[in-house]
């Protein structure tokens, strides 16, 4: 008898440690209802029979008429369809809309929530019947032959991009959903506001390092990360020059990089930073004794990737290290 | 289980001593070298300097709060993970056993990743907790699957798979569910001493000391887990609080290691059976050469482990998976033929 219940009691323990798992997992999702948006947008298509030609990163791609059910999987497609006044019918946006930068979330006001980046729940995008899917080239790999056939897709190469390429696949977005004129528009309107506070910055000759930090490590944008290059653009130096993108560094390695001005991403509000504090070694990082670390939005700088993303990490700048 | 004559000729105390003081040469060697080579160049004088505390600038600050503490970690780690392999490897009777089959490793990882995705602010202190008690849980699960009583070895084993697998399931559930926020864990789940401070070697330290002494005292009635389960009840022995307490070390030893630098594989299953090799099956000689052997092989690895992918660090873990991996199979195989 004391054994059945023994039994009884472990099976019980697990089942509970179950039932955690899955209301866990149910935290994160959200119910947007599902209301398919169309184009806001009013202009003339450029095409005279209406259908649309572009190159993408896999190659030509042509939809016979406007796309108006489209479905982006990464931050920054949905910030290129914000800035067009196009919206999406579906985005991945990992389950959590905070993700998405203020600016944008106030702009996609009706999506529903394909899940996560990473593992996109095919069902959902398939129910929402879209007409164009704008995918990653390296991200969505797995995926890709699952979704072509349920639309029409746009391959970018967005994940390895750095600002220039992120430019070239605005434009590329702006042409498929026929707003080539607009974008157009928005891109001069972007790069003078990023002259503007190009010009706003008294001197760049600076050491920056943008990273992401966590409880468990710091992790720099190098001079290949899409933060890094932008900086580059600005007339930054980013220090920490590498292949990888976001390399992890230890303490030592960042006092022996020495940048004199720091961007943090934190991940959660107590990171390895707190830690690095208590550590004399920590002001002796110009940075840090020159009261040069800010800390920055990660969903700004990190993810958003897009125009309207770059636009505010220059704000963030020149608000830190403007006259 | 020994080849008596020539483990025998092994045993001779001036064998052993030398054996021993080689050993702690190697120790002193590998500690100097991880104080001396990492990413910022350190000449011998200024080493020098920074060890006597003379210099307070940066090269000695490198090595006073970063490189030592870190080397001392390993050093601790690795001494309680070869000791918990052994004791591990003596209860279930089993010598590819380590301690993830009590279910250790993949409790504190389940903890650790749970309580990052339910609480959003979790603080270092808490995340080391979170981690010790889930691998208590999951020894706890283990135990209650599988139960004390005699020649249940082979349920042990089963049930500590079971939960194993089941533990890492759920935790890998827990991540494809939540990528943001457990992006971070995914270096902790390969074990990794790079971000240790001193603050770490305070935190461990008593675990350590504990761990040790308690293994001293033990150490007589241990010597009956190697001998035939009937000959050691009518010797006298009381199996059970024997096995209790055995299992309550190796919490106390691999809970408190893993909860601090994650699950660092293989040391726990490798270090034993060299010790096992060079001096035997005499618990007296081995269970002190196995934690002396699993501190040199973890300083080693962390050492070389930050030339990898120089300047970058790569966890440790990796290299000792690695040399375990091809360690194991050699193992496995050369077990299967003998009779074990």
């Amino acid at each position: 008898m004391p054994r059945f219940m023994k039994r009884l009691n472990s099976f019980t323990a697990l089942i509970l440690l179950l039932l955690l798992v899955t209301a866990c997992g149910q935290t994160g999702s959200n119910n947007q209802a599902e209301t398919p948006a169309a184009n806001t947008g009013t202009e003339t298509s450029k095409s005279a029979d209406g259908s649309i030609t572009v190159e993408d990163a896999t190659g030509t791609v042509t939809l016979t008429k406007r796309p108006e059910r489209i479905i982006t999987m990464e931050f920054s497609f949905a910030d290129a369809l914000a800035t067009l006044g196009v919206q999406p019918v579906g985005a991945a946006d990992d389950d959590d809309p905070a993700l998405f930068m203020d600016e944008v979330k106030s702009k996609l006001t009706n999506y529903t929530s394909v899940g996560s980046r990473y593992e996109p729940n095919i069902e959902v995008i398939s129910s929402l019947q879209p007409d164009l899917i704008i995918v990653d080239l390296v991200k969505h790999k797995e995926v890709m032959e699952q979704l072509k056939g349920i639309a029409p897709l746009l391959v970018l190469d967005d994940y390895q991009a750095d600002y220039e390429q992120m430019l070239k696949n605005y434009m590329i977005i702006a042409k498929a959903v026929g707003k080539k004129a607009e974008g157009q528009k928005r891109l001069e309107e972007h790069e003078a506001k990023i002259a503007d506070a190009k010009s706003k910055l008294q001197s760049t000759d600076l050491k920056v390092l943008p990273a992401v930090v966590n409880p468990k490590g710091f992790f720099a944008h190098s001079d290949h990360a899409y933060t890094g290059s932008f900086l580059a653009k600005l007339g930054f130096t980013d220090p920490v020059k590498d292949e990888n993108s976001y390399p992890q560094l230890t303490l030592e390695q960042l006092v022996e990089t020495n940048p004199q001005v720091l961007f943090l991403m934190p991940t959660e509000k107590e990171t390895i930073v707190n830690q690095w504090e208590a550590n004399s070694l920590w002001n002796k990082i110009d940075a840090v004794a020159n009261k040069k670390v800010f800390t920055v939005e990660r969903r700004d700088w990190s993810l958003a990737r897009g125009l309207i993303g770059s636009e505010k990490m220059a704000s963030d700048i020149v608000n830190s290290l403007g006259k | 289980m020994i080849s008596s004559s020539h483990k025998g000729k092994q045993n001779r105390p001036r064998f052993l001593l030398f054996l021993f003081s080689v050993l702690v040469a190697l120790l002193a060697i590998g500690i100097l070298c991880s104080l001396k080579w990492g990413q910022a160049p350190v000449s011998w004088g200024a080493l020098w300097d920074a060890v006597s505390y003379r210099t307070h600038d940066k090269t000695s600050l490198y090595i006073q709060t970063l490189r030592l503490p870190r080397a001392l970690l390993a050093c601790m780690v690795g001494v309680q993970l070869a000791l918990a392999g052994l004791l591990t490897q003596l209860l279930v009777k089993n010598p590819l056993a380590s301690p993830h089959i009590l279910g250790i490793n993949a409790g504190a990882a389940f903890a650790v990743v749970f309580g990052l995705v339910a609480f959003a602010d979790l603080s270092m202190m808490s995340t080391v907790a979170f981690a010790f008690f889930g691998a208590a849980g999951g020894a706890a699960l283990v135990l209650s699957l599988a139960g004390t009583s005699r020649n249940s070895y082979v349920r042990m084993a089963l049930a500590g798979i079971t939960i194993h697998f089941l533990l890492s399931a759920l935790t890998e559930g827990l991540i494809i569910l939540n990528q943001e926020t457990t992006d971070s864990m995914i270096f902790w789940l390969v074990g990794s001493v790079s971000q240790a401070a001193w603050k770490d070697v305070q935190l461990l330290l008593p675990f350590f000391a504990a761990g040790l002494i308690l293994a001293f005292f033990m150490l007589p009635s241990f010597k009956l887990l190697q001998v035939d389960e009937e000959i050691s009840i009518g010797i006298g022995g009381r199996l059970s609080v024997i096995r209790i307490v055995g299992m309550l070390l190796v919490l106390l030893l691999a809970g408190s290691a893993v909860a601090l630098c994650g699950p660092i594989g293989f040391v726990c299953l490798i270090v034993p059976h060299i010790a096992r090799s060079l001096v035997g099956g005499r618990l007296t000689v081995l269970l002190p050469l196995t934690g002396l052997l699993g501190g040199v092989l973890l300083v080693y690895a962390d050492f070389v482990s930050r030339f990898i992918a120089f300047p970058y660090e790569s966890p440790v873990g990796l290299l000792t998976s690695a040399i375990g991996a091809a360690f194991f199979i050699y193992l496995a195989r050369r077990n299967g033929g003998a009779a074990a």
